[in-house]
């Protein structure tokens, strides 16, 4: 059985009927504004007073102004699972039985701001364990120590920002010291690292 | 001693002063004390225990100096104090880097007034293959160094939000000489941004030290 885009359930069945009441003029704004907020993590779409004020305007209760904001949430989280075209969307759409201008003003929508919407979802919402967010560097010369003056040695210091993850919260910052043979030791072990992703893009 | 020296115009390698051990030296490698004799093969022997003494700061096997005290007939007490004066001598040579032999022969003939025979294993060894500069040097202030680094490359094929996707990243395993170990992943964005660090790095070492002014302080 192939699984639906999204499976008419009694509350979708019950959030097309608002849905397809909204005014035509008011229903893009909603959407771009739904769609501006997906990715972020942290906020939600709409504050408390915003949603007060779509219950005055659309003319819905609270409940059913919630409803209509999570399924329309829903229909582009589903849209960027499935990394759906704008067409296809339309055609999924229309199952559900939405109107027809209602269909076009979501594909519109998703046309727009799809892609980008894609690319920060799959940066901020997938699972990570700690990441590399920084490189800074600065390069020394040792001209003397207290067993040797008259030295030359240049000497390389990198800080690597690590960022925290689920099971260390605390960001890390990461000091390493190298001389110039070990930098060139560890430029060799990223070119073979270069080297393989290569081959993978090819495979890919 | 000072009133020997004529036309200096620089320091000796020693530096300003010289130092009880260098009088020392001076005084029993030139026979000035009775008790002491110091022929040639006794000063090799010596040598050969002073090696692993400056590259690694460990004390001798007190068997060694009581062996050379036995075969050689010098007392033990002035064995170590040979021994003592021959590694700050060896030190002070290392830490002045002079690169030219003839300046340091120069020096511990003329000025020290050391024979010739034993100047000459003093510099065979300074600048013979025996001491690696990099072991002696060991006693200096470090920072973090990175032992070995573990890799692997991953493709990410689906995720609770993207169905469908092909996103490559790398995950790195660094073990640090402070005996840390440091791991995290980056995405391919992340890692030609190190990658790039890395290779300018790289470049300012080389530019830098074809610099003229680099080259004036040989």
């Amino acid at each position: 059985m192939s699984s639906e885009f999204i499976v008419e359930t009694e509350q979708i069945k019950k959030a097309v009927q608002l849905i397809n009441e909204i005014g035509t003029e008011k229903f893009p704004l909603l959407l771009q504004r739904i769609a501006l907020k997906i990715h972020s993590a942290t906020e939600v779409s709409f504050k408390q007073e915003e949603i007060e004020k779509l219950e005055k305007s659309l003319e819905l209760s609270n409940e059913n102004v919630l409803l209509v904001i999570e399924i329309l949430e829903f229909i582009f989280l589903q849209s960027t699972y499935e990394v759906i075209k704008a067409q296809n969307l339309a055609v999924n759409l229309a199952k559900i039985s939405l109107n027809e201008d209602k269909v076009t003003a979501i594909a519109e929508a998703w046309k727009e701001h799809g892609k980008e919407i894609i690319e920060k979802i799959r940066q901020n919402k997938a699972v990570f364990s700690r990441r590399l967010l920084n490189v800074k560097w600065r390069l020394n010369i040792q001209m003397a120590n207290s067993m040797q003056t008259k030295q030359k040695t240049p000497n390389a210091l990198f800080e690597f920002n690590i960022s925290g993850s689920s099971a260390q919260p605390e960001d890390d910052t990461v000091q390493v010291e190298f001389n110039k043979e070990q930098l060139y030791d560890f430029f060799l072990k990223l070119e073979t690292i270069q080297k393989q992703i290569d081959t993978l893009s090819k495979i890919i | 001693m000072s009133s020997r020296i004529q036309n200096y115009d620089r320091t000796p390698f020693w530096g300003p002063r010289v130092t009880h051990e260098l009088k020392y030296l001076q005084s029993i490698l030139n026979n000035k004390e009775k008790s002491v004799n110091v022929n040639k093969a006794c000063f090799r022997e010596l040598i050969k225990v002073i090696i692993p003494v400056l590259e690694q700061h460990k004390g001798n096997d007190y068997e060694k100096i009581e062996s050379i005290s036995k075969n050689y007939k010098i007392p033990e007490k002035d064995c170590v104090l040979l021994l003592a004066s021959l590694e700050k001598l060896f030190r002070l040579a290392i830490k002045s880097s002079c690169k030219k032999r003839d300046v340091v022969k120069e020096d511990l003939v003329e000025i020290l007034k050391i024979p010739q025979d034993f100047a000459s294993d003093i510099i065979n060894v300074l600048y013979g293959t025996r001491i690696n500069a990099e072991n002696i040097t060991f006693d200096i202030p470090r920072n973090v160094n990175l032992l070995s680094i573990n890799w692997r490359i991953d493709v990410s094929l689906s995720t609770s939000s993207l169905n469908r996707t092909l996103d490559p990243y790398i995950l790195i395993q660094m073990n640090l000489s402070n005996g840390k170990t440091v791991s995290f992943e980056m995405n391919i964005h992340a890692f030609h941004k190190l990658r790039f660090s890395v290779a300018v790095a790289l470049k300012e070492i080389d530019d830098i030290l074809n610099r003229s002014f680099f080259k004036l302080i040989e």
